[in-house]
């Protein structure tokens, strides 16, 4: 495909010159001129321009304001601008550079230029031009599957629902577009599933494999009626999986509420909070359960909790206090400690609380957030 | 880290956290020592200077231990001290893998 290269200069015999070098020497190109800054702006807005050779010292519109003026414009200011001036200028050039000029040569041009610099350096252009646009291409292309990959991931985690028995809330906050955590609570033959899992790293892989463990898990509540047997099909699948991919390992929660009982079981997960509304009661549900994905046949025990109403469930990732300060391993502590201090806020309204908690321990680091949160509160009715 | 050849065992006493930000050198260095030496008989992992361990940390000493087990090989942990200790129970990696206190 033919090449476009525009030459900006007010003297008429150095385009002509620039124009005869150009051609001779480079092939499948268009040589266009302008004769002022006025003029190179127009041809750029009108024509799809490769490379421009810009003379500095120019009447009215200079060549410095003409490269400001290109790079100002989000169509313009990818095109590759090479300068040229008188040797005199040399404090203009260190500024065209600055301002992201590619490249440039000085006046006069010496046979040496003419036969071999100024083609390479033309030839470099046009080729860095070009591996920019498709680098451009390749990162928009690369966004927008990432925009949809957010979406689908957004849908399957829903934040609020009502069931007959419970109310769920929940956050999540992946520290890229899409994250390894996850959280789910469905109602099946009327008792209430629910789950919370934290893939280890964050991205595209640790969605992924996110997603396999929701869809096992979605499969598995329809067939068992408890969580360590939950838990258990997912460690199959996961074991399998991580056999072959080891920068990967995950926890989980998953558990049931039947009635006014709550069966719970955990793979290596941080602890569950319960509150208990007529005690007033903070306390930490912890279970020692293996990672998934660790041991083939791992066995994972279930506990029992009443739950009546108004009592409240919090589970949440370790993304939550992990703030990369490095100071102490029981962040989860932290947690339980903050839901404690806290717990009168509870009975008025679930959604603000879970939201302060949140901003809470985001706030705690300097950072922000460096892992996905994942938080889930589950209201007993 | 300091790497020392003992007895057949590889000994790596880990000098970083293992957080997601050291463990890809670590698991580099390492992976590089037991193709060089592959008539090691098992690796101890010296955890007496790590401070902090997140799930990255924690995902990268499984792994190194899955490498080693498939290998039919020992794997230890030494130097851990009460709170990593109780952090892997919590994971019921002390029913797989041989930890000693620091």
């Amino acid at each position: 495909m033919e090449k476009n290269i525009l030459i900006v200069d007010d003297t008429q015999m150095n385009r002509k010159l620039l124009k005869e070098v150009i051609e001779k020497s480079i092939e499948n190109v268009k040589v266009l001129e302008a004769e002022d800054g006025f003029a190179a702006l127009e041809i750029l807005d009108e024509n799809e321009i490769n490379v421009v050779i810009l003379d500095i010292m120019m009447p009215q519109k200079d060549g410095i304001e003409v490269l400001q003026d290109i790079k100002k414009k989000d169509r313009l200011k990818d095109i590759p601008v090479i300068m040229w001036s008188a040797i005199n200028t040399i404090d203009s050039v260190e500024k065209a550079l600055k301002l992201g000029a590619l490249d440039y040569f000085t006046k006069p041009l010496s046979p040496n230029d003419m036969k071999v610099a100024l083609p390479l350096k033309i030839m470099n252009a046009i080729d860095y031009y070009e591996q920019k646009l498709k680098l451009i291409e390749y990162n928009e292309h690369i966004k927008s599957e990432m925009e949809l990959a957010q979406n689908l991931q957004k849908s399957l985690i829903v934040e609020e629902a009502d069931f007959e028995n419970v109310s769920i809330y929940g956050k999540y906050i992946p520290t890229e577009e899409i994250g390894g955590d996850f959280f789910s609570a469905k109602d099946v033959n009327g008792n209430t599933w629910f789950i919370i899992a934290d893939v280890s790293g964050h991205g595209v892989a640790s969605a992924m494999l996110s997603t396999m463990i929701s869809v096992v898990y979605d499969m598995s509540i329809q067939t068992y009626n408890k969580p360590n047997i939950v838990l258990r099909q997912i460690n199959k699948l996961l074991y399998k999986t991580f056999e072959g991919y080891r920068n990967s390992l995950a926890s989980a929660v998953v558990g049931l509420i039947k009635e006014n009982q709550v069966y719970i079981s955990s793979a290596g997960h941080p602890p569950v909070i319960i509150y208990k509304k007529d005690e007033d009661e903070i306390d930490q549900i912890s279970i020692d359960g293996f990672l998934l994905g660790v041991m083939e046949d791992a066995n994972f025990d279930v506990i029992q909790y009443d739950l009546k109403k108004g009592d409240v469930l919090f589970l949440y990732t370790d993304g939550l206090f992990d703030n990369g300060l490095g100071i102490e391993f029981f962040k989860a502590e932290n947690v339980t400690a903050y839901c404690h201090l806290n717990k009168t806020d509870i009975n008025y309204d679930i959604k603000k609380y879970v939201d302060h908690m949140v901003d809470f321990f985001k706030n705690k680091g300097t950072k922000g957030f460096i892992d996905d949160v994942a938080v889930l509160s589950i209201l007993k009715k | 880290m300091d790497i020392f050849l003992k007895d057949n065992i590889f000994i790596f006493k880990i000098k970083t956290d293992l957080t997601a930000t050291t463990i890809k050198g670590l698991l580099i260095n390492i992976k590089n020592q037991i193709d060089e030496y592959k008539e090691y008989e098992g690796i101890e992992m010296n955890l007496e200077e790590v401070k902090s361990i997140d799930s990255m940390g924690i995902t990268f000493l499984i792994g190194i231990y899955k490498i080693v087990n498939k290998e039919n090989k020992k794997f230890k942990l030494t130097g851990v001290s009460e709170a990593m200790l109780k952090l892997f129970k919590t994971m019921k990696l002390h029913e797989i893998v041989e930890i000693e206190k620091a």
